[in-house]
């Protein structure tokens, strides 16, 4: 039998309080035959605590662990490699608690415990979140603290008050660390898919994809303009284009992916040259979509390296956006010019052999009726105005030939249906266009001129190609189905159709009821917004704001930055720490001063000598102060042994010393 | 290869401490006197940190690098509390009981707070295992340590580790400190030999003690204060019993024959045995309180008895031909000078 680490009884209070904060934000990432296994865990080491149970035999714990291997192995198979790795960690970390036998056994589990805190953030990073994090750490010190402290010593709260002292003097130096150590890219390529499912616009869509996103309330991206909004008919942000129908569904093309734009990143001076109210420099602060492209209001002029700008003057990241992301763009809005080479157009022209014959009839009459492109679109949105409603459900449509059902039966649809038949349309006629994806609109909140765009905004519509201009255009046949679209928000313009936020109650209920509700959550989103500008994304913003502080960035300046406050820091702490606590009695104060008028006469009070031999002493040294040496003698025995708590006493004893010590000096 | 560089750099701080440190009867630990370094598991926390930095770095997670910096900043300002758990603790040594050989002698300390609460301080002499204390409410605590004497002689106790790795671990701070503290460590006892023996060699020098004692055996003369040492077979327990205190019966020794504890008894012993045989007679004589007297090399003490002579003699017997002081780690080196022939007498 090996030696047994007993745990104190604050130990494992505290221990049992750290497991469970620990794991608590696990519980909808991980698999959740894993809490059972800890619950199990658990019950076997308070057993053994109350002396009822031993540990189980090395045999069972083996075979424990095989077992959850292979459970993790085959949950592999469905999910992602961060969860996976995150559960076997979390494996670890209570079957540790079936064999705590030595001290080092419970540090291997706190320290675990701290790294399961870390680990935490991969899945969620909200403002409660990290407030949550922090508590949980100040708990998991205050189990490590009980570690090492003696088995008498058992004050349930101390670790705890100790632990919060600790992190309270350590945090003016973390915050130094956080502002000033440099943020290097990923030291190697690690697989980001934390298991998340995204709500968003996808890589393909069909006609009632896009109204499916409007029972979503959450946000997509946020948007903060430097100078001036665009107006809300403008606000058309452009997320991905789909070039390829198969009949039924759009879906891009990876030939358009795989091109980027060779003359990418126009220079300054081709901006001056365009008119202020069309051009627009803004922030996007996006939420993970688990997708490649990123949002920018119509067409991006300036943007930062990491992107790239394809052919359809969309924006596109390297890797899957998993996590929130933080960039700025400078974009103009309106037509797009850009010439077309031929197999481009016959690109934009491909529709699929057959289906939808009425739909291309249609499209050949107004094509023979109109020779211009223009007089063709309006012919289009005229008919579409005409005969057409705009809602969240609509009827179902058949596997073939849907367009033509929608656009002569059902004739009801929302903004997927009227892009996708315009395109149709469009191509039928020999237009070159495309279907574009994005959102429309915005809800500003005046707390902090932020725009937030909610997954309930997306939107499609569809951009043709002039041959006479060479110039893209866009054309939104929802804006003369639905007009009120374009100026009231998404969320004004649904809100009596019942599968509006359908998913998000609470929201929906927030809409209706009164305005403060609406200004509660106003402020609560601007709070965010900083703390996903300033905290989740200060990679994106430490060297602007170091700039700033420093002036320059040097070596010296970051080093002056850790080390003078770091120091001042550590000092008064050192200073909190090592102080005597008690001030001094005063009747001992007094007897230094005295000691300090005898030093040059070496006459000082001796280790160990009493205050009364010490006057006694001192009579006879001179004896013409005996009668003062005297009556002080008597005056702090009383003090100290009758306990006369008379203040005035002890002020005696003060002012006769002050009255002895020049008399000794002359003396 | 690591362990044994490890091993040598702890051996080589620990004698550059002693050196450093005088031998004192009470001193105040301060900075001069307290070393600190990361702990194992200090350096496995920094490990942890590193961890956690390379994870933070690859997942771009500001979130991960707020918590491994405010983890790192812990560790520091950790630093400051263990210190602390040290500063300002005055110790004294206050005395040794002397013991037998073989037997573990004890020391007693007070430990003295500054103004401050202390926990979780462990000391303990030499290699032996010590204890852990808490100053919490700013009161001295005296305590006993033990440490075993490797052999017979003056022993001086030490040296004192006195360590901390309180609040959380993560660093070891510890001081070694040279003790003032000596006692003798008597011989250890053992059986042999006859009483009779000791009356033939002793029979020719009794003369010269009172006459009025010698009616033969012992009779009680009166009570005298009981002090610790004396044997509980003379404790007057029934007035104890009484309430009127501790006493112990004295008897005087009225028999003729002083005892003489005498170098030449076991000519056939080595020297080391002989002592060993003289302590266990010693003891003997003094429980029967009979009086006896010490002749070896170099020590002649006169028949006596009572609890001091005892002590005296048993002292004699324990420096016998040594003359320094013997250490936890000197004892072994010097057995080779004990042969009868470099007494001088």
């Amino acid at each position: 039998m090996k030696p047994l680490f007993q745990l104190t009884r604050s130990s494992m209070i505290w221990l049992l309080v750290s497991i469970l904060m620990v794991m608590a934000p696990y519980i909808s990432v991980v698999p959740s035959w894993l809490f059972v296994l800890a619950i199990l865990a658990v019950g076997w080491r308070l057993m053994v605590y109350r002396g009822r149970w031993s540990f189980p035999h090395w045999s069972v714990r083996v075979g424990v662990m095989l077992l959850v291997l292979v459970g993790l192995l085959l949950e592999l198979r469905q999910g992602s490699v961060m969860i996976v790795t995150v559960g076997l960690l979390i494996a670890a970390f209570v079957l540790k608690l079936t064999e705590m036998y030595r001290r080092r056994d419970a540090l291997v589990m706190l320290y675990v415990a701290f790294l399961l805190i870390v680990c935490s953030f991969l899945f969620y990073q909200s403002i409660p979140m990290a407030l949550y994090s922090v508590l949980s750490l100040i708990v998991v010190t205050a189990c490590l603290n009980t570690v090492y402290r003696s088995q008498q010593n058992n004050d349930i709260w101390r670790p705890l008050k100790r632990s919060a002292v600790l992190y309270l003097q350590a945090l003016p130096m973390m915050l130094i660390l956080f502002l000033i150590f440099p943020r290097i890219g990923p030291l190697w390529q690690v697989d980001m898919n934390s298991g998340q499912s995204f709500t968003g616009l996808s890589d393909s869509m069909s006609p009632g994809d896009v109204s499916r996103l409007t029972r979503s309330a959450e946000i997509a991206f946020r948007a903060r303009f430097d100078d001036q909004l665009p107006p809300e008919h403008l606000r058309y942000w452009r997320g991905l284009t789909y070039d390829q129908f198969d009949g039924r569904a759009w879906r891009r093309s990876d030939g358009l992916i795989a091109q980027s734009r060779t003359d990418a990143k126009p220079k300054r001076q081709a901006l001056s040259g365009l008119p202020s109210t069309q051009t627009f420099s803004y922030q996007i602060v996006m939420e993970p979509t688990g997708q490649r492209w990123r949002y920018g209001l119509d067409t991006p002029l300036r943007y930062p390296a990491k992107l790239r700008q394809i052919e359809d003057l969309t924006l596109q990241e390297a890797q899957p956006l998993m996590q929130r992301t933080q960039y700025s763009l400078v974009s103009r809005v309106g037509a797009v010019r850009e010439p077309l080479s031929d197999t481009q157009v016959a690109h934009y022209l491909q529709l699929p052999s057959e289906g939808n014959p009425k739909t291309r009839q249609l499209a050949q009459q107004w094509a023979d009726e109109h020779s211009d492109i223009k007089g063709f679109t309006a012919q289009m949105m005229g008919f579409f105005a005409r005969d057409f409603r705009y809602t969240l459900e609509p009827p179902l449509l058949q596997q073939s030939d849907s367009v033509d059902q929608f656009l002569f039966q059902s004739q009801r649809g929302f903004c997927g249906h009227f892009a996708s038949a315009g395109v149709l349309l469009l191509r039928a006629a020999g237009i070159p266009a495309r279907v574009v994806g994005g959102y429309l609109g915005g809800e500003l909140n005046p707390v902090d001129d932020v725009l937030t765009v909610r997954q309930y905004e997306a939107h499609a519509w569809l951009e043709y190609w002039d041959k006479g201009d060479l110039s893209w255009h866009r054309l939104d046949p929802t804006s003369v189905v639905a007009p009120l679209r374009l100026e009231q928000s998404a969320a004004q313009l649904f809100s009596d159709e019942p599968s509006f936020l359908a998913d998000a109650m609470l929201m929906r209920n927030g809409f209706l009821s009164g305005a403060f509700l609406k200004q509660l959550r106003q402020r609560y989103d601007a709070i965010n917004y900083d703390w996903h500008r300033w905290v989740l994304n200060f990679h994106e913003r430490q060297s602007g704001l170091l700039q700033r502080l420093l002036g320059d960035i040097s070596v010296v300046n970051l080093l002056l930055l850790v080390m003078l406050p770091g120091a001042l820091v550590l000092l008064l702490v050192a200073f909190n720490l090592l102080r005597q606590r008690a001030p001094k009695d005063d009747l001992l104060k007094a007897l230094d001063k005295l000691d300090r008028c005898l030093t040059p006469v070496n006459l000082q009070r001796r280790q160990g000598e009493t205050v009364g031999q010490f006057f006694d002493r001192l009579t006879l040294a001179f004896p013409a102060l005996a009668d003062e040496f005297e009556a002080l003698s008597r005056c702090y025995e009383r003090i100290s042994y009758a306990e006369d708590s008379n203040p005035a006493l002890r002020q005696q004893f003060k002012s006769r010393i002050e009255r002895c010590c020049p008399l000794i000096a002359q003396s | 290869m690591i362990g044994s560089i490890r091993q040598r750099l702890s051996r080589a701080v620990f004698e550059w401490s002693l050196r450093r440190s005088p031998r004192l009867k009470k001193l105040t630990l301060s900075q001069r006197r307290i070393y600190i370094m990361p702990s194992r598991s200090g350096f496995m926390f920094l490990l942890l940190l590193l961890v956690m930095l390379v994870l933070a770095i690859n997942f771009q997670n500001n979130l991960m690098f707020a918590v491994t910096f405010l983890l790192a900043s812990l560790f520091v300002v950790t630093i400051l509390h263990t210190y602390a758990n040290l500063s300002g603790l005055t110790i004294e040594f206050l005395r040794g009981h002397p013991c037998f050989e073989g037997e573990q002698a004890a020391f007693d300390l007070l430990l003295t707070p500054q103004q401050r609460q202390y926990e979780s301080i462990q000391l303990r002499l030499g290699q032996e295992s010590g204890c852990a204390v808490d100053l919490l409410d700013d009161q001295p605590v005296s305590l006993t340590l033990y440490q075993t004497p490797p052999r017979r002689g003056m022993f001086q106790a030490g040296p004192l580790l006195i360590e901390t790795y309180y609040p959380l671990g993560l660093f070891r701070a510890w001081t070694w400190l040279q003790v003032d503290l000596s006692m003798p460590v008597y011989p250890r006892p053992v059986k042999g030999g006859q009483l009779a023996d000791l009356n033939t060699v002793g029979s020719g020098e009794q003369s010269s003690t009172d006459q009025s004692e010698r009616s033969g055996g012992e009779e009680f003369a009166g009570l005298v204060t009981y002090e610790p040492g004396m044997s509980l077979k003379r404790v007057a327990w029934k007035h104890y019993a009484r309430g009127q205190g501790m006493h112990a019966k004295e008897y005087v020794e009225l028999r003729d024959h002083q005892r003489w504890l005498s170098w030449e008894l076991w000519p056939e012993l080595n020297p080391e045995a002989r002592l060993s045989r003289l302590t266990w007679w010693l003891l003997q004589l003094h429980q029967q309180g009979e009086a006896y007297g010490l002749d070896i090399p170099g020590c002649h003490i006169q028949p006596n008895q009572g609890e001091s002579h005892r002590l005296k003699v048993l002292t004699a017997l324990a420096c016998f031909g040594l003359d320094e002081m013997i250490t936890a780690e000197s004892g072994i080196k010097q057995t080779a000078n004990l042969q009868p022939n470099t007494v001088h007498e």
